[in-house]
């Protein structure tokens, strides 16, 4: 019988690794690995994140940003958590994949680890539970929750992943050694995303707190374990924490935010009330209410866990916003113990006797019909960017002189300005608004109003080996030689007036989109293009069904025939 | 002995595994030509999966095998990234660290698993 279960373990596993993989990346990358551009990203941050990873691979380390996402300035600290970047990275360099490729593979990966984490803690307590808990989780898929892997949140997913091995290593710190494990998860968590080793922080302290109350005392060997296991994690990321601390907890910190009503629309995220876990939920629900009930100790470890982790997405309540709002995208899994435990009281009402090989067996059904439906809604297309803009970029970035600024006009890919990042050009685009103004006027300006592709807030720089400093402006002044990294905390200043008001005559390089959304708009950039066409000066350098790009030799010289 | 036999034998789950998830691969992806996807599968197992089951074995007596499965990967995938990182801090290039990790991975695991042998026969 034993034999039997243990087979059945490994065949719902791999009906659940298949399905899961199938759902959440086969589905998406159209049943291929290899890919001639990034497929399924459909926000800016996918890009970023694949920008950085792309290159740092190619550097071979992770230290500073490109200097072309930083308004070309050099050796700037890069501020966010590396581990993705790192594992993505690892990835594309032995497989061969490209890091876009490799990336989404990684995130897929972890996501799939997250319920499997869950699914070790559940077993614990029964394997039944533990199938039926299963099949809950794959509603991440679900329209609206679905976002956390192609809006690019997946600095987010990697973060939630150690935060949960983080609870799976608390659970077992019965284990000799134990403090290693939980050391290396914590370092993992901190070098992931910042918020959950905050909260995996918040968890251990009620943890202790509750020994505390429970057992009238002081547990020193728990203390000394926490103690061990935070000292691991400080070796292993003080150089992150200490950037982290001098960047985005400056810049971001605690978001004090607390209007609770608009708080998706706040934090860019679908509106994910209790009422959208719908009928999985009300199983949840009957499953902690048998909890409740039945109180078995067994039970407590993977239960606290749960309530735990499924409160986070109401610490909207201490203004932390987005950073708690978002663990709403994970509340399938999250909850996935009191689903499986709800049904499984549910089956052990009708039939004590086989409810280990019917656990099994609904669970399949189960898994069968969430993840059919749900196929649908992870065949995104191939996301924002079209072959044709892809191979603009690369040709840009193979071809125009590093030190060159590159602007763009309308178009509806570059809008997701960290695509831009792929050129390893310092980037403009025009920005949208202005460019509508001057084109329902039918005009042909000189100048239109651009931002810079960039993603800080500050630019965190050494000033020796063991002291940071900053960089005062947003855009790396050409031709001064007093700039430098100075000291003290300074956000940066914004683009100067001459580089953001552009003068279309100024500009060395520009790229104009042929074919958008709103055929007007890229009918108002080929007018200008073939304006700028008539000056004998100015030629294109690049063309294809999407993208014209034209280099002006003489910058500064009248290319419009006004002065407009 | 004992521990030998069990270290033959989940070797061969693992092997079983590589295969297994060579076949799902392949029909998850099936307009992806072989060559790629056993790249991809091993460069996987590599980086994360053995370097984690290596690392765990340490508990290979408290924990069973699935449970050594899923948190080693999970394991691997923390060391990879979190050793990776500190390792790029001192100048060790990655070209060199997907090699280093993973090695000096199955080494701890095999002198863990001497101690413990050792300690079995004392």
């Amino acid at each position: 019988m034993e034999k039997i279960s243990k087979y059945l373990e490994f065949i719902i596993l791999i009906i659940f690794v298949s399905a899961f993989l199938w759902v959440g990346l086969a589905n998406p990358y159209l049943n291929q690995i290899k890919h001639s551009r990034p497929y399924a990203y459909l926000a800016s941050d996918a890009f970023f994140h694949q920008s950085v990873a792309d290159y740092m691979e190619t550097v071979g380390k992770i230290k500073f940003t490109p200097s072309y996402e930083v308004g070309g300035h050099p050796l700037v600290y890069d501020q966010h958590p590396p581990v993705l970047f790192e594992l993505s990275s690892l990835l594309a360099k032995i497989s061969g994949l490209e890091v876009y490729d490799s990336m989404y593979l990684i995130v897929s990966i972890i996501a799939m680890l997250i319920p499997l984490v869950f699914y070790l803690l559940a077993r614990k307590v029964k394997k039944g539970i533990a199938y039926l808990s299963l099949p809950i989780t794959f509603l991440i898929f679900s329209k609206g929750f679905n976002v956390l892997f192609f809006w690019g949140f997946w600095l987010f997913v990697t973060g939630v992943f150690f935060m949960i091995t983080v609870f799976w290593a608390l659970a077992n710190l019965h284990l000799k050694r134990s403090y290693l494990l939980l050391g290396i998860f914590l370092a993992a968590t901190s070098l992931s995303h910042i918020p959950e080793t905050f909260y995996a922080g918040i968890f251990i302290f009620i943890l202790i707190i509750i020994d505390i109350i429970k057992n009238k005392k002081i547990n020193i060997n728990l203390i000394k374990k926490i103690i061990v296991s935070s000292i691991i994690m400080f070796v292993l990321s003080i150089h992150y924490i200490i950037v982290f601390s001098k960047t985005m907890l400056l810049s971001e910190g605690y978001r004090n935010v607390w209007d609770l009503k608009n708080m998706a629309a706040l934090s860019g995220l679908p509106e994910t009330p209790l009422t959208s876990l719908g009928i999985a939920g009300i199983v949840a629900l009957i499953g902690f209410i048998f909890f409740l009930l039945i109180k078995k100790e067994k039970t407590f470890k993977v239960a606290s866990i749960s309530i735990y982790s499924f409160s986070l997405g109401y610490f909207i309540l201490l203004g932390v916003a987005k950073r708690s709002y978002i663990h709403r995208l994970f509340w399938f899994v999250y909850i996935s113990f009191f689903f499986g435990f709800g049904i499984y009281q549910l089956i052990r009402i009708i039939n004590k006797k086989y409810i280990a090989l019917s656990s099994c067996f609904i669970a399949i059904a189960l898994i069968l019909i969430i993840t059919l439906p749900l196929s649908k809604n992870t065949k995104v297309g191939s996301g924002v960017v079209d072959q044709d803009s892809w191979n603009a970029l690369l040709w840009i970035r193979n071809n125009i002189p590093s030190d060159s600024r590159v602007y763009y006009f309308y178009s509806d890919a570059f809008s997701h300005k960290a695509l831009m990042y792929n050129s390893y050009h310092v980037s403009f685009i025009v920005n949208v608004n202005n460019y509508i103004e001057k084109l329902q006027k039918g005009l042909i300006n000189r100048r239109y109003l651009f931002s810079l592709a960039d993603s800080y807030h500050d630019y965190l720089c050494p000033l020796s080996r063991f002291s940071f400093g900053y960089y005062r402006n947003r855009l790396m002044p050409k031709n001064n030689s007093n700039y430098k990294c100075e000291k003290g905390y300074r956000s940066i200043e914004n683009v100067p007036e001459e580089d953001s008001n552009k003068d279309i005559c100024d500009i060395e390089y520009m790229v104009f989109t042929k074919a958008t959304m709103q055929p007007v708009l890229a009918q108002y950039n080929m007018a200008i293009r073939n304006t700028l066409l008539q000056s004998d000066w100015i030629e294109e350098i690049y063309s294809n069904n999407m993208i014209s790009i034209l280099k002006n030799n003489k910058p500064g010289v009248d290319c419009i025939g006004t002065n407009q | 002995m004992e521990l030998t036999n069990k270290l033959k034998k989940e070797g061969l789950y693992i092997l079983i595994l590589f295969a297994v998830f060579l076949i799902i691969f392949k029909l998850l992806f099936f307009k992806e030509n072989f060559w790629v996807i056993t790249k991809t599968v091993f460069s996987l197992f590599w980086l994360f999966i053995i370097p984690g089951f290596a690392l765990i074995y340490y508990w290979h007596d408290s924990l069973d095998f699935i449970e050594r499965l899923i948190i080693g990967s999970a394991l691997g995938f923390a060391v990879i990234g979190v050793i990776g990182y500190n390792l790029g801090l001192i100048g060790i290039n990655m070209g060199y660290q997907l090699w280093i990790i993973p090695i000096a991975s199955i080494i701890i695991g095999i002198l863990i698993l001497l101690k413990k042998r050792q300690k079995g026969k004392d």
